[in-house]
């Protein structure tokens, strides 16, 4: 038990301090508060009339103990009678009679002393010692990082024996679905409801947690995904099973005992929110705080995990009881899915009032107890409000009554859906189906990387023996999923609102994650363009026209290649059906664009409704480059192609976060030297044009982040800022272009050739250096215009460089423009609608 | 440790209660109170009998009658160094939890003996020796208590199994048939002096006439089990609270 421990002279003496005598020799039991040596140090008094400020310092010279931090045997002294201690170090060796290692409420639970009492002698308290809280059911047990240590050694020895991994498993809507909707019960009860097949294998169970009178004694109940049963006991024999879920520890235990009566498959591995101690998030560190190596996550909220990503498999989540959601979720923010069906206008109201209550608990320093205790409340509510507005059975009353619609073709709408009691219709149409098939895939995915785990731990054996160093989970399971999408290059399309970051969100992570490229734009390297079939941008889906090879599909075909890990066959889930059938479509609809273009002019873009996909894409055609009253469209185009990257660098990172070590002095060094080169020498343009290409090309490197950072940063007032230019743009300017959409398919036949060297983004930068002389010419023009207003006017610049003609009027940039046009227009159009 | 205890308490009565069996609705009331609480050194597990039951006095200002009621009570002092019989709870690597009535003890690992060994893989988790001693939830086992912690209204404890007839009690059982038979000594706590207006429960059970000799525990089982015949509520309410009820024979 004992351990030698160093113990440092701490940093509350006064330094330099003299080593007078060691009053223990090595082999003295010491106790704790014990002199163990004595030194002096000198230090200076203030002596003399103070008032008449006749004062000095006079040296003195004092005398003190210093007392040992700890009970234990004296091993050894670092230091000696006479030395002088410059500073902290170490001072003595003590063997201690207890390490003080696992602890239990405030008490050693090797020794059975008191470790929450406070001691002069020691700097830091006892029950620092053992910081760590990695029991399942108890947080109150804490153990030390060393025995923390120790004890993930055998957990991974043990693991290795059996060629196991761990895994953490969560409950809601990821093995089953809760509901506390008293319908189900009734539904259960009646053979003659639709919905009894579905729900006759609900397991139930009652809870009394929560002292509001309704959800007292109220019944849960559990359905659990279809083949469940199999698939935890195969995945038994791989992985060493844990929950842990957001709900509360009878909820968590409830459950466990539903999907594993035998406790054969959790055993007591279980972990609710009472002993997370976060009520926001879930940390594998809390059951494993020294190794994740051998833990793979399922969940289906990756967002709960933020700093265990790699180590999650995110599942589909499970909705059998539609609209219900997970009962446990209340605390957490808004969940941000492919394809949740839209969760109920007052959850989601309820998540962000959370979040604003978390924020202003930060803010004011609120007490987080009070905060938790409101969400507490607010959750209560939230059940009580399920089980009496009974969602499930006004779902089913309204699916009875559409059927009774569908029946009698006359609206007969009044009688079955006021009387819950009243015979129902013959035909009767179910709410609640049970056609889930996540698992399947779920166990393949697992078996998968269980295989690939072990593979490379024996690969690894061979090689040399193996200490503590096992394969890390997390890398090979973002191996396999970077199989899955390689070689994809996917834009989306109405998916995420404008204004936020596709690199950083939920699906622009997930997208990456598998492998694909993520692109903003739609151009020529795209492969996929992924639209939301509900809510389609018009604009990007117009641009991927251009490009036969652009597969346009729907969400699901996202939703479905997460699921599968696998490029699922895209046919079922093209946006636009005919294309299926028609392989020269994609041009044929290019070439009709183009014919349309010329009657553009008063046509209204308005939102599109719901249509069929032959209206819709009518719709679309004529929709291309929008005129008329849509006049911001032109001047965003020309902001955004220089705010917005083109694509991702390698590394598939966010262009934000080059910012971080870009050198911002030195970018306006070089912005300070070009404006004075502008105004002093302006006649000689060959040399400056060169002198700016040069310069160009440094600025090649932190260009693309320079301009993602505006555009995200400041959306709104780059917003703002458009709208206030388009009113100030010259008629001639678009007409010009107008000229310019005109001519462009033919040249955008002739690019489709080109390499990807000539990608418009490439060429957009190689003109950025005719645009710098350019400026220069508009600066010159308009000297009194203040410096702002020179560089963010690229609408006069551009008509500048296009006028002067000599420097780079050639087809290519024609076509350059055109390209940058369509998929501006593209972009603008998706802001449009989406707003 | 189990105590004969004098305590006195102010109990409040509503002015809609006073009337002829005022004095029943006090004892009720105190009963309701206090028995199974903790007041952070002892537990209140029963109240015997009462007397001194005061005057009632009005409280100026909520009407409220203030009865000042001496009584008498079984408390439970767990004391550093006693043993007591529990049952286990739940099992980690660490250890394992038991509860001792209403004392919640941890033994940890390193207090248990060697050969008895964490084995993850049952199912659930066990200490065991993989011959006769299987330490699961629900195993009745024998501690020493080798630290105490008091909080408010609550109290922790450590303990050990290491140590002779300590730890699984159907070992211990057979461990002492074989050393001292039947006939086992009293341990009268040393501690027990220590609060000297407390009455070793020793005593008290010679004073209730009962007569029989054995470890402190088993003395209690004894006496509970009589207690639950003769007096009614008590071994109801110690079952409630959880202590292991060992009818002898």
């Amino acid at each position: 038990m004992g351990k030698t421990k160093t113990i440092r002279l701490g940093n509350r003496l006064r330094y330099p301090i003299t080593i007078v005598r060691l009053l223990k020799n090595p082999g003295d039991t010491v106790k704790k508060q014990d002199a163990l040596m004595e030194y002096s140090f000198k230090w200076y008094k203030e002596v003399g009339d103070t008032i008449r400020g006749e004062t000095w310092e006079e040296e003195q010279t004092t005398y003190a103990d210093w007392s040992s931090p700890s009970d234990g045997t004296l091993n050894a002294w670092s230091i000696k009678e006479g030395q002088v201690i410059k500073q902290d170090g170490p001072c003595v060796l003590i063997d201690e009679d207890c390490s003080h290692e696992i602890q239990f409420q405030g008490l050693c639970a090797i020794c059975g002393k008191d470790m929450t009492e406070a001691n002069w002698a020691a700097e830091t308290r006892d029950t620092e010692r053992a910081p760590i809280s990695m029991v399942h059911d108890q947080t109150n047990l804490t153990v030390s990082s060393t025995h923390a240590q120790k004890s993930e050694r055998e957990l991974q020895k043990r693991l290795l024996e059996s060629r196991k991994l761990s895994l953490v498993v969560d409950l809601d809507q990821t093995v089953i679905q809760a509901c506390i909707d008293p319908t189900v019960g009734e539904w259960m009860k009646d053979p003659t409801n639709p919905n009894y097949d579905s729900v006759k294998n609900v397991k139930t169970f009652q809870l009394d947690d929560g002292p509001h009178a309704v959800v007292r004694k109220c019944w849960y109940y559990i359905k659990m995904r279809p083949g469940l049963e199999g698939f935890l006991k195969r995945i038994s024999t791989m992985y060493e099973l844990h929950v842990y879920t957001m709900g509360t520890r009878a909820y968590a235990q409830n459950v466990a005992r539903v999907i594993d009566p035998e406790k054969k498959l959790f055993g007591n591995r279980v972990i609710s929110r009472d002993e997370n101690g976060n009520m926001y998030s879930k940390s594998l560190q809390r059951l494993f705080p020294v190794s994740t190596n051998m833990v793979v996550i399922i969940d289906d909220r990756s967002d709960v995990w933020p700093h265990n990503r790699p180590n999650l498999v995110k599942v589909t989540p499970y909705e059998f009881f539609k609209g219900i959601g997970d009962i446990n979720a209340s605390f957490l923010p808004k969940r941000q899915d492919l394809l949740t069906s839209a969760p109920s206008t007052n959850g989601v109201k309820k998540a962000e009032k959370t979040a604003d209550k978390n924020a202003k608990a930060v803010a004011t320093g609120k007490d987080t107890d009070e905060v938790t205790k409101e969400q507490l409340e607010e959750q209560q509510s939230a059940l009580e409000k399920q089980i009496n507005e009974r969602p499930l059975q006004l779902l089913q009353e309204k699916q009875d009554k559409e059927d009774e619609e569908a029946e009698k073709a006359t609206g007969h709408s009044d009688d079955s859906a006021s009387s819950r009691s009243s015979s129902p219709p013959p035909q009767r149409h179910k709410v609640l189906l049970d056609d889930d098939r996540e698992l399947e895939f779920l166990e393949k995915h697992l078996t998968q990387l269980h295989k690939a785990y072990y593979a490379s731990y024996d690969q690894k054996k061979s090689k040399r023996t193996i200490g503590e160093d096992v394969p890390d989970v997390g890398n090979l399971l973002n191996n396999l999923k970077a199989k899955v999408l390689r070689g994809h290059q996917i834009a989306l399309s109405g998916v995420l609102p404008q204004n936020t970051d596709i690199y950083r969100s939920e699906i622009g992570q997930q997208i990456t994650s598998f492998g694909a490229r993520l692109r903003s734009t739609v151009s020529k390297e795209v492969t996929h363009l992924v639209v939301n079939t509900s809510q389609p941008g018009t604009a990007k889906l117009n641009a991927a026209r251009r490009y036969p090879h652009i597969k346009v599909v729907g969400l699901e075909w996202l939703a479905q290649c997460f699921t599968e890990w696998t490029s699922v066959d895209e046919t079922p889930y093209l946006y636009f059906k005919e294309d299926v059938n028609n392989v020269g479509a994609a041009r044929q609809a290019e070439e009709s664009s183009d014919d349309n273009d010329e009657d553009m002019g008063g046509i209204e873009t308005g939102n599109t409704a719901p249509k069929t996909p032959q209206q819709k894409r009518n719709k679309l055609q004529i929709q291309l480059p929008p005129r008329g009253d849509d006049q911001d469209d032109d001047d965003a185009d020309d902001d955004e192609d220089g705010l917005l990257p083109d694509e991702v660098e390698e590394g598939q990172m966010s262009p934000i976060d080059g910012l971080k070590t870009f050198n911002w002095g030195s970018a306006e060094d070089e912005l300070a030297e070009f404006l004075a080169s502008g105004s002093d020498d302006d006649d000689d343009d060959e040399d400056m044009d060169e002198e700016d290409e040069e310069d160009e090309e440094d600025d090649e490197d932190f260009a693309p982040p320079d301009e993602s950072e505006s555009s995200s940063s400041s959306e709104e007032s780059s917003a703002s800022r458009k709208r206030s230019r388009s009113r100030s743009g010259s008629p001639a300017t678009r007409k010009r272009k107008l000229e310019d959409d005109v001519g462009d398919g033919e040249e955008d036949g002739n690019n489709d050739d080109e390499g990807e060297e000539n990608s418009p983004a490439k060429r957009m930068r190689r003109m950025k250096s005719a645009r710098g002389s350019s400026l220069r010419h508009q600066y010159e023009a308009a000297p009194d215009l203040p410096t702002p207003a020179v560089t963010g006017d690229e609408d006069g610049v551009e008509d500048k460089v296009e006028e002067e003609g000599q420097n780079f009027t050639d087809l290519d940039e024609e076509a350059l423009a055109a390209d940058l046009e369509a998929e501006f227009a593209a972009d603008l159009e998706a802001e449009f609608n989406s707003a | 440790m189990f105590f004969l205890h004098n305590l006195e308490r102010r109990v409040l009565l509503h002015p809609s209660y006073f009337g002829k069996n005022m004095t029943e609705l006090v004892t009720t009331k105190l009963v309701k109170d206090v028995e199974g609480t903790c007041t952070g050194d002892y537990y209140i597990i029963a109240i015997m009998d009462t007397f001194d039951l005061s005057e009632g006095r009005i409280l100026p200002g909520s009407g409220m009658a203030e009865f000042t009621v001496g009584y008498r009570a079984v408390v439970w002092r767990p004391f550093k160094g006693e043993v007591v019989d529990a049952i286990c709870t739940s099992v980690n690597q660490h250890g394992f939890f038991s509860n001792a009535g209403p004392l919640s003890i941890f033994v940890s690992t390193h207090s248990i003996p060697p050969d008895i060994q964490y084995d993850a893989n049952a199912t659930p988790p066990q200490f065991t020796n993989h011959s006769d001693i299987v330490i699961e939830p629900g195993t009745h086992v024998r501690i020493k208590i080798m630290g105490l912690r008091t909080g408010v209204g609550e109290m922790f404890a450590i303990g050990k199994i290491d140590g002779d007839y300590l730890g699984r009690e159907m070992v211990w059982r057979r461990k002492c048939t074989k050393a001292v038979g039947d006939r086992m000594c009293l341990r009268t706590g040393t501690a027990a002096s220590a609060t000297k207006k407390m009455t070793p429960i020793g005593t008290w059970a010679t004073r209730m006439g009962l007569t029989s000799q054995a470890p402190v525990s088993s003395l209690l089982a004894h006496n509970i089990t009589k207690l639950a015949t003769t007096e009614g509520c008590f071994g109801r309410h110690q079952r409630e609270l959880g202590f292991p009820v060992v009818v002898s024979k």
